[in-house]
Parts: structure tokens; sequence; C-alpha cells
């Protein structure tokens, strides 16, 4: 019995070896072509590594190594019979393509690693979704790539190149400078080092990451955006651009170590540079709080003092603040607990959302909704675009969207209180008190005098209609309960509804 | 009263006790049902056809009245039987009987014995009833009860066709009140509706449905296509904002069908707060594996790029492609 398993073990294992070997082991081809001189060659590679390299000779050779993994010797032999490599084109545009069928079944992949040889003088266009690496290298012709996944590596370029990329970094570097350079990724770093003397004009650009050179560059940054001419003016523009990653531009021959931000550089004496990234502090802050960001997350817990915060893009989120807090983020949501003290808080867009405010402020965004459920104080509100609703007010309130609902609800103790709601386009709801008192001047401006009218549950109210137009307007002004503070309130194309019940 | 009921049947009665009559009927609890039931006997007697009595009740009927009928001399009496009659009414059975048993016994299938089953059950026939804009209906399919008071307004007559029939159009305000399973294809139906159209207020339709679909549960595509037909088709800034905030709440296996509206948004779409949340909602899609195809990656890659764009867009933007597998 114990023979018997040993001999099935072996024979499993010799079988799967086999099959190892084959799913695993590439398949080598070679293929010659010609190409005239300065002609374009093409090459489409969705999955695989390519490595260009430019020669002195007047032919293209090409070797490909198509590697297939596959879990069944049938699904294997389908590899084989759905990748395939074709060559087209003429010799003036040299099209190499491998297809990899698009439809294959999960039981296989595969992947074509292409070695090519082409006259230096040749441009080179690629196309490709993943790779470990594609490298071009010795070209004096244009270069363009573009590329998914994977680094991309130019080398001794001294023709223009043009790298679009998303998910991986990119070297490159120019022994002259024989054109314009574009290298752009999203989510990778950007390292370009090119001769010492040359003259050129240099753009880099970074979100998140930082812009570095030892060069002696004389620019200004405008926001994430550095312009610098390098050496003399003029000469070629080299443009180098990472959403998430840094750029680093290096003077060849030189070390690297001696490269410097130029954001430091580009500051004005005497004030700090901003600090990159995100802060999370879980534990109470038993001072005043300042932070200045770029980009990134701000979440704190508790600030006994001020808070004083700024963010060029992120998420605020503060539970407690006993002091006044000035928040401001370009762009992302802002979420507060309780602020004690005045709250100035704005962002360029995103929501904003507070469970208490004591002594008001100035909330604002240019785009997004505003929730707030308490309102002691008075307040302001601002949104380029979105609903504001406030839950419990109890002091003055001004409510201003470009577009959106506005739904306040005032303190039911709230006898009377001054008003100001304005949306250009949707709805105004109040929600009073029964006894609520007020010298109300409500007025919509409607294309649909049908669907959009103003309505109060306390009687007091005059209406009259007018014709502006195409549009009518509704006015409805009147004392409630014999007459209080102001009550502002102007819709474009909505209701406007004055309503003592809960809902 | 109850012996008015004949008289009244006949109309016998003089029009004083006729009213009487018929008043007490009709807050009658026992004279209304037998006062139907006289009538409807009444109305089958006159349908039932008159048939010949036999000669022989006739003669037994005038016998007993003491009359009687003269007969003529050619006719030959017959004289009943009775002991023949049963026997052969007897073979008649027996013939019958065993016939059928003897025919049935060699034809018949032979049907095994076994427990009685429940192999079915036949839902209870339902005509389902649709929205429509205008509905013509046959007045036998209106019920005469007219239940509340709905607001009939915009009443126009058309008089009669060659058949006779006269036409009543009206518009009708009634409040429906549809119940159901959120999965019910009439519910998805009616909300995607509601959705799509100007229905006031629609910010509170979207609330609701955000919170009612984003379970797995009950996610549902067209949901999502209505959500994503209000994302690109809206006007009002405050109704998109909705509309995205509820397509990023919905599982990204039914939110999927609608990455072109929410690439649309993040290219296009002038308020930064419905590009935000277009692009988180992407993002969120990219993670759960979602592929996105060329078109749609190159859109984000030039929002990740774009120097005019608010900077969070860039970083979410930057954040949903680097979810894109190989």
């Amino acid at each position: 019995m114990t023979n018997r398993a040993l001999i099935a073990t072996i024979v499993f294992g010799l079988t799967a070896s086999a099959f190892a070997q084959n799913g695993r082991k590439p398949i080598r081809a070679e293929h010659k072509f010609t190409i005239s001189q300065g002609g374009s060659f093409i090459l489409e590679n969705p999955v695989g590594s390519i490595d260009i390299v430019g020669v002195d000779t007047p032919d293209i050779g090409a070797t490909t190594f198509t590697t297939i993994v596959a879990r069944t010797p049938e699904a294997y032999e389908e590899a084989r019979k759905q990748t395939t490599v074709v060559i087209g084109g003429d010799t003036r545009k040299r099209v190499l393509r491998s297809n990899s069928a698009p439809n294959r079944t999960a039981d296989w992949r595969a992947n074509v690693d292409w070695a090519v040889r082409l006259p230096r003088s040749a441009h080179v266009r690629v196309i490709s979704q993943t790779s470990v690496r594609i490298r071009v290298m010795n070209m004096a012709g244009n270069v363009h790539v573009s590329n998914v996944n994977g680094n991309v590596v130019l080398h001794n370029i001294t023709g223009s190149a043009v790298v679009e990329s998303i998910n991986g970094s990119l070297v490159y570097s120019a022994p002259q400078l024989g054109g314009d350079a574009t290298l752009s990724t999203v989510n990778g770093h950007v390292t370009a080092s090119v001769v010492p003397d040359g003259d050129f004009y240099w753009i880099a650009d970074t979100v998140r990451g930082d812009i570095r050179t030892n060069f002696p560059a004389k620019g200004t940054r405008n926001g994430n955006t550095y312009r610098a001419t390098v050496n003399a003016p003029g000469g070629p523009t080299i443009k180098t651009s990472s959403t998430m990653g840094s750029v680093f531009l290096y003077e060849q021959g030189k070390t690297p170590v001696d490269a410097i931000s130029v954001t430091r550089r580009a500051a004005a004496p005497g004030v700090t540079p901003v600090k990159n990234g995100p802060i999370i502090v879980a534990q109470p802050i038993l001072v005043d709080f300042q932070y200045r960001t770029t980009l990134g997350n701000v979440m704190l817990r508790e600030i006994y003092g001020n808070a004083d915060i700024s963010t060029g893009a992120g998420e605020v989120s503060l539970e407690r603040v006993r002091g006044w807090a000035k928040i401001a983020s370009s762009g992302g949501p802002l979420k507060f607990g309780e602020i004690l003290g005045v709250l100035t808080a704005s962002t360029g867009a995103g929501d904003i959302s507070a469970e208490t405010v004591r002594r008001g402020g100035t909330i604002a965004t240019q785009g997004g909704t505003i929730r707030v459920t308490n309102v002691f104080g008075p307040t302001r509100f601002h949104s380029g675009g979105g609903d504001i609703i406030v839950q419990r007010a109890a002091a003055p309130i001004k409510a201003e969207t470009s577009s959106g609902d506005i739904a306040i609800t005032l303190d039911a103790s709230s006898k009377t209180e001054n008003i100001e709601a304005k949306t250009s386009k949707g709805n105004i709801v109040l929600r009073v008190a029964p006894g609520f008192a007020a010298d109300v001047d409500a007025t919509i401006v409607t294309t649909n005098p049908d669907a959009d009218s103003i309505e109060s549950d306390i009687p007091g109210l005059s209406v009259s209609r007018d014709q502006i137009g195409n549009k009518t307007r509704f006015r409805a002004v009147g004392k409630l309960n014999g007459g209080g503070e102001r009550l502002v309130l102007e819709a474009v194309n909505g209701d406007i509804r004055i309503s003592t019940g809960a809902k | 009263m109850r012996e008015s009921m004949p008289l009244l049947l006949t109309e016998s009665l003089d029009p004083a006790r006729r009213e009487l009559t018929h008043q007490h009927i009709e807050t009658c609890d026992l004279c209304g049902p037998e006062w139907s039931a006289y009538k409807e006997t009444w109305m089958v007697m006159g349908d039932l056809p008159e048939v010949d009595v036999p000669a022989r009740v006739k003669a037994q009927f005038l016998e007993g009245m003491g009359v009687v009928e003269k007969r003529t001399d050619n006719v030959v009496p017959f004289h009943r039987r009775p002991a023949f009659k049963w026997v052969a009414q007897a073979a008649a059975v027996v013939v019958l009987a065993g016939g059928s048993y003897f025919a049935g016994r060699e034809n018949a299938p032979a049907i095994p014995s076994r427990d009685a089953e429940i192999t079915g059950v036949r839902p209870r026939d339902i005509t389902p009833v649709s929205l429509a804009e205008t509905r013509e209906l046959d007045a036998e399919a209106l019920s005469p009860n007219i239940q509340g008071r709905p607001d009939i307004t915009n009443v126009q007559f058309v008089d009669s066709n060659p058949d006779g029939e006269i036409s009543v159009s009206f518009d009708v305000s009634s409040r429906w009140t549809v119940k159901g399973n959120p999965k019910d294809k009439s519910i998805v139906r009616l909300l995607s509706y509601v959705l799509e159209n100007d229905a006031t207020p629609r910010s509170n339709a979207m609330e609701w449905v955000r919170r009612t679909y984003s379970d797995p549960a009950y996610a549902d595509p067209e949901i999502a296509n209505a959500l994503a037909k209000v994302l690109q088709n809206d006007t009002h800034e405050g109704v998109r904002i909705r509309a995205v905030e509820a397509l990023t709440m919905l599982p990204p296996a039914v939110a999927s069908e609608t990455r072109d509206a929410l690439i649309q948004a993040l290219k296009s779409d002038p308020n930064p707060a419905v590009r935000i949340k277009a692009v988180e909602a992407l993002a969120n899609l990219t993670k759960s594996g979602t592929v996105l195809d060329p078109a749609m990656v190159d859109t984000l890659r030039e929002k990740a790029s774009q120097n005019d764009e608010n900077l969070y867009v860039r970083v979410k933007a930057a954040e949903a492609l680097s979810h894109i597998k190989p």
C-alpha cells in the first residue's frame, strides 16, 4: 500500500512537473524586416516588457519571448493558438502587434516580451498596457511611449520624447537636447537627467510629491507647477509631471544627493515651507493648533485652543474645538463635531457637515451639500451648488446656494429670528413654531407658475403675481403673528414653504 | 307582510299598500332577502317552458274535483302493470351496472394508490393595474362605487355613437399607495419613473432610494440607470449631487453599468462637488475590480494631470487609476 502511494505520488509529481515546464517555458521567435531611413516603428504590446535599442544597421531585428501560464494542457494549447504576433505596414511605417486574445478564459494568461534592434534614426511609438519595464535607448528619432502599469526608461535619447504613463515611474536621460521632452505619470516618480551645459526651459508639476533639482534653475512656483529657465534662456522644453509622485531633474555626471527642493528655493525669505502629507491625532491637543499642508487629510480629535488648518486638497475632520476654528481646504469634505468658538470653514469643493456650531460663523463650499445639526450663533452659509440643511437654528441665519434646496428648522423656542435664504434654483422650506412672528418678504421667480408656489401654515401673507418676460414672479409679504424680525426668502424655479408641522 | 309579496309580485296591490310594502322590504332584514328570492323565482318561472299535464294526473285531478270526463268509445284504456314495471327496471339496472363495471375494468389504466399531496398552488388571478397618462374604460369595468371624494376636473362629454354609447372624459386626482418588496419589478419601475421625471421633491426621492437600494439585497440595475440619467440630464446641481451620491452608495455590481454617466460627470460637470463624487464613485468601482475601458482610463488620466482641476479631484482620479489591475 505504501509503495502504491509512493508510485502514485511520483507519477503525479512528474506529470505536474512536465506540465509546469510546458506551461511556463517561453516560446522564442525571431523576426527580421526592413525599414527605410527615418521610418516609423510602431509596437503595440498589451502585456509584456519591451526593450528597444537603436543600432547602426539598416534592418529591424525583433525577438519575441511568449510566456504562457496555464492551468491545464488544454488551456495551454488554447493560449498558444490565441497569442499571436502580427507584423504589418511597409518600410516607411512598420507595425508590430502582439495579440493576447481579449476573450481569454481565466485558465491561462500570456505575455509577450520584446527585444528589438532597429536603426537609430527611426521614430518609435510604443503602446502598452502592462509591463515590468519598457526601455528605449540610443535613439536619435522621436520616441513616444504610452503605458498604464510599469516603469519606462528612456536612455540616451537625442530626439524629442513623449512618455505618458499611469502607474509607473519614468526615467529619462539625454546626452544632448535635440527636442522637447514631455514626461508624465500619475502614480510614480519622474527622473530626468540631462547634460549640465544644456539650455532649456523646465516645467515641473506635482500635487503630492516634491520637485528637486541640482541645476541652477531660476524659476517660480505657482501652485503645484514650477517653471524655470535652466542655464541660458531658450532651447527645448522639458516638461515633467507626476500627480502623486515626485519630480527630479539632475545634471548628468553629478551626484543627485545635492539636489534641493525647488519649493524651498522658490519660497520667500522667512516663509516656512508647507508640510506635505496627512495628519491624524487621536489624543487631545491641549494648545492652539496650526497646520498647513499642500495635500493630505487632517483628522483630529479635540483641540483645547484654537484651530487654524488649511490643506491644498484633503478631508478635514475635527471632533471638538474649544476655541475658534478657521478651516480651509482647496478641495475635500469638512466634518466637524462641536465647535465652541466661531467657525470659519471653507472648501473648494465638497460637503460640509457640523454637529454643533455654538458661536456661529461662516460655512462655505464652492460645490457641495452643507448639513448642520445645531446652530446657536449667527451663521452665514454659502454653497456654489448643493443643498443647505440646518436642522435646528436658534440664531440669525443667512443661507445662499446657487442651486439646491434650503431647509431650515428654527428652534421651537424661537419666537422670531432674522432669516435670509436664497436659492437660484431650488426650494426653500422653513419650519417654525406656530407662534413664530416675522415680517415676511418671500419671492419666487418661476417658468412654471402652475408647479411652484408660496405656502405658509401661518396666515398673514398677501401674495401678488406679475409677469417678467417669460417668467412669473410671486411675491408674498405680510406679518406673521403680528410681525417680528425680517424673514427674506427668495427662490427661482422652486417652492417656498413656511411650515409649522414636524415635517 | 309576507302574504303581500305575491300580490306585490303580480302587481295586485293598491298604490298605498304597494308603497308601504316596498318601504318595509327595504328596511327589514328578513323580508329583503325573501322578496329577492320571490322575484328570482318569479323570473325563473317566467322562463320555464309550458308542459302539458299528463293525462292520468289530469284525470285524477278532475276526479278529485268531482268532474267526470266523458270518454270516447274508440279509446282503449291502458292499465298499469306495476309488478312487470319493477322487474324490468331492476333488470335494466343490473345490465347497465354490470356492463359498466366490466368495461371499465378492462379499459381503464391502472392508477396506483397514493397519499394526496399538493402539487402546485395557482395564484389568485390579479389583473395588474398600470399607471397611464390616459386610460379608456368600458363602463362595466368601472365599479359603480366611488370611494372617497376624488377630485374630478376637466370633464368632457361625448354624445352617443351609433351603438348608443356615450363617453365621459375627465382628469382625476387620487392618492395611490403601492405596497411591495423593494425588488418587485413594479416598485422598481415606479421609483425609476419618479426619479427620471420631475416629480416633487425629487431630492427626497433620491435620498430614500439611496437608503433603500444601497442594501445589496435590493440592488437593482434599473434604479442605478435611472440615477445615471438624472446625473446626466438634470439641470439642478443639487439634484445631480444627490444622484451621484446615491450612485456612490450602490453596490458596485449594479453601479458598474453607470460608469459612462460617472465619466461624463467627471469630464464635464461644472459643479466640482459632482466631479468629486463622480471620481469617488469611479474609485470605488475600480477598487472592486470593475474594468474600465481605455477611453475611461484616458479621462481619469487627463483629470489626474489637469492643472486647473480641483486638487482633490486630481488626487481621487489618481487613486482610482492606482487600482487598475494588469
